[in-house]
C-alpha cells in the first residue's frame, strides 16, 4: 500500500487548490483525478475571478491559461423580436489589476494541477475513487485513512480532502452528504463555437484581449424560468442555458431544443452565426444554500468545492479555489498537531464560517421558495419589460400624458404592480445580476 | 438540434462496460413520466415500445449526472472505469 499524507480526490479548482498548498506546506500529497488529465471532464465556469484566484497563486495573470480579459457584463431580457439590453462596460478593468477573464477550463485547471505538481503533489489521473479507507474500531465508524481505487487497490494517507464535484457520490457515501433532490440542482448545457477573432471582437464591441459575458433571461426559457449566456474566448464563444432540474422534469425541457431555439432567435443569431460548432458538454450546479450543505469534516475527512455545496450567485469555481486552500490550511495545521481528528479539523468549518461567501450565502435571498411560488414570474417580467420598452421607443403621435398612461397600462394590464416590482427583483436576485 | 446531434462534437473513449444500471427493469415499465427520456443532454435513454424496455446507451453519455436525481429511484449512476468517458481537449 502506499502512504501519504494527504489524499485530494478530484484535480478540479477545489482539488488542485487544497493539493498545491499542502504540497507548498512539505506536506506529502496525492492528488487523484478520474479524467485523462485535471480538467479534462470538464467545460464549465469559464470565467476566472482575478482577486479569489491570486489568493491560490499570486500573479496568476503572468502565466495562466486565461483567453480574454473581461471589460463587458451584459444582461438581455429577450422577447421573441425584441431585448431589453442591460449593460455596463469598465474599460478600467482591462488593465491590470483585471477584475475576471474568460478561461477554457480543460487548459486552466490543467495548469493549476501542475503548479500542485510543480510543487511536489503526486498527480494520478484515470483514479477512479470507490470509497475511503476508515481505521478498524470496534464500535461505530472509525476515522477516514485513505482511499480505495475501482480496481481495488488502496492508498493510505492521514486525511482525505474531498473535491469531488457537484455529484458527491463519494461525500453521500460517507455519511457527510444529504440526499438532493430535483429542486436543489440545475442542469446547464454549453455549446462552443468557433469563431474568428476579428469577428468576436467586432460582434461583442471589443478590442484585443478584451471580452465580453453577456447573460440572457426571458425567451425562450421564460415559461420555466432558466437562464442562457454568452461567454468570449480568443477564438471562440461560449453559449450555455440551463434551469433547475425540477423545472427541466415537471416541464418536459428537452434543453438542446432550446438552446436550438435560442441560436435561431433574430436577434441572437447574428452573435453566432458563420460560426462552427467545436464543442458540447453539460453539467450540473448545485442551486446552493446552507440548508444542503453537508457536514464539511469528520475524523481525517474534509469536503470541499461544488460537492460542499459552495455556491454564491454565480460564483462557484473561486469559492471551490477558496474552500480548497482553507481545507489545506487546516491539514497543515493538523499535521504540525499530528492529530487529524475532527476536533483539529473543525477549524476548517470555523474558517468557511468566517468567510465572506459563506456570510453571503447565508444571507441570500431564497429566490427558490418565490419562483417554486410564481412560476409565472419571469415571464411577467420579461414581457412587461419589452412591452412598455417597444412603447417608450415608438415614435406615435399622442400627448405624453397619454404615452405615460399607455405605458402604465402595459404594467397594470399584467398584474399589480407592486408584483411586477418584486417579481423584478426576485429575477435580478435569482440569477446573482443584484 | 437534439442532444445526439452534438455527439459528433464531443469526444468519448468508450467503455464495453456500462456505468449505468437500471435497478429493477420492470419499474420502468410502470413509470408513466420517464424523466430520463428527456431530462438527458445526450440522449442516453431511449423507451423501447417493441420490448417494453428502457434502452441505455451509455456510450453517448457526457457524464452530466442529472439522469440519477430525475429518476424516481431506479437509475443507478457510476463514473466511467479510469481512461473511458468524455475528454474534453481545449
Amino acid at each position: 500500500m502506499t502512504y501519504y499524507d494527504a489524499i485530494v480526490v478530484g484535480a478540479g479548482p477545489a482539488g488542485a487548490s487544497a493539493a498545491l498548498h499542502m504540497a507548498v506546506n512539505g506536506m506529502h500529497v496525492a492528488l487523484l483525478e478520474r479524467g485523462d488529465f485535471p480538467g479534462s471532464k470538464n467545460m464549465f465556469g469559464g470565467v476566472v475571478y482575478t482577486d479569489p484566484t491570486a489568493e491560490i497563486v499570486p500573479e496568476f495573470w503572468q502565466e495562466a491559461p486565461l483567453e480574454r480579459v473581461i471589460t463587458r457584463d451584459n444582461l438581455w431580457m429577450l422577447d421573441k423580436d425584441s431585448a431589453v439590453e442591460v449593460g455596463f462596460t469598465g474599460l478600467r478593468f482591462a488593465k491590470s489589476p483585471t477584475n475576471k477573464s474568460s478561461a477554457l477550463r480543460p487548459r486552466f485547471d490543467r495548469w493549476l494541477a501542475d503548479k500542485a505538481v510543480q510543487a511536489g503533489a503526486v498527480l494520478q489521473t484515470q483514479a477512479v475513487v470507490s470509497d475511503v479507507l476508515r481505521e478498524k474500531k470496534t464500535l461505530g465508524r472509525g476515522a477516514v485513512n485513505g482511499v480505495v481505487l475501482e480496481d481495488g487497490s488502496k492508498i493510505q494517507a492521514d486525511v482525505v480532502v474531498i473535491s469531488e464535484g457537484v455529484r458527491a457520490s463519494l461525500t453521500k457515501k460517507t455519511g457527510l452528504g444529504k440526499k438532493v433532490q430535483t429542486k436543489d440542482l440545475s442542469l446547464w448545457i454549453r455549446e462552443v463555437i468557433y469563431l474568428p477573432t476579428e469577428k468576436i471582437e467586432d460582434r461583442f464591441l471589443l478590442e484585443k484581449d478584451e471580452g465580453a459575458v453577456l447573460a440572457i433571461i426571458g425567451y425562450p426559457t421564460a415559461q420555466i424560468i432558466g437562464l442562457a449566456g454568452v461567454v468570449t474566448n480568443r477564438e471562440s464563444i461560449a453559449l450555455s442555458l440551463g434551469m433547475s432540474l425540477n423545472k427541466i422534469v415537471d416541464n418536459h425541457i428537452k434543453l438542446p431544443d432550446l438552446l436550438t431555439r435560442l441560436k435561431e432567435h433574430p436577434y441572437v443569431r447574428r452573435l453566432v452565426q458563420g460560426g462552427k460548432t467545436e464543442g458540447y458538454s453539460a453539467h450540473m450546479i448545485p442551486m446552493g444554500g446552507p440548508a444542503l450543505m453537508p457536514k464539511f469534516y469528520d475524523d481525517g475527512i474534509m469536503v470541499t468545492g461544488d460537492a460542499a455545496i459552495m455556491i454564491s450567485g454565480r460564483r462557484g469555481s473561486d469559492l471551490a479555489m477558496l474552500t480548497g486552500k482553507m481545507a489545506a490550511d487546516t491539514a497543515v495545521q493538523a499535521r504540525a498537531k499530528r492529530d487529524f481528528s475532527a476536533c483539529i479539523l473543525k477549524n476548517y468549518e470555523i474558517k468557511l464560517k468566517n468567510s465572506f461567501f459563506m456570510k453571503n450565502i447565508q444571507g441570500a435571498a431564497d429566490t427558490r421558495t418565490y419562483f417554486n411560488k410564481y412560476g409565472d414570474a419571469d415571464y411577467l417580467i420579461n414581457t412587461v419589460a419589452n412591452e412598455m420598452t417597444y412603447e417608450f421607443f415608438r415614435v406615435g403621435t399622442e400627448t405624453d400624458a397619454e404615452k405615460i398612461k399607455k405605458m402604465a397600462s402595459i404594467v397594470k394590464d399584467k398584474q399589480s404592480p407592486a408584483k411586477t416590482l418584486s417579481d423584478f427583483l426576485a429575477g435580478m436576485r435569482n440569477w446573482g445580476v443584484l | 438540434m437534439c442532444g445526439e446531434d452534438y455527439l459528433r462534437f464531443v469526444k468519448i473513449a468508450v467503455d464495453e462496460i456500462s456505468h449505468i444500471h437500471i435497478r429493477d427493469s420492470y419499474r420502468c415499465n410502470i413509470c408513466d413520466v420517464k424523466p430520463c427520456t428527456y431530462v438527458c443532454p445526450s440522449g442516453v435513454f431511449f423507451w423501447n415500445t417493441e420490448q417494453e424496455l428502457l434502452d441505455v446507451m451509455w456510450r453517448r453519455c457526457v457524464e452530466c449526472g442529472a439522469c440519477e436525481p430525475c429518476c424516481p429511484g431506479n437509475i443507478e449512476l457510476h463514473h466511467p472505469r479510469g481512461g473511458f468517458g468524455v475528454s474534453y481537449h481545449a
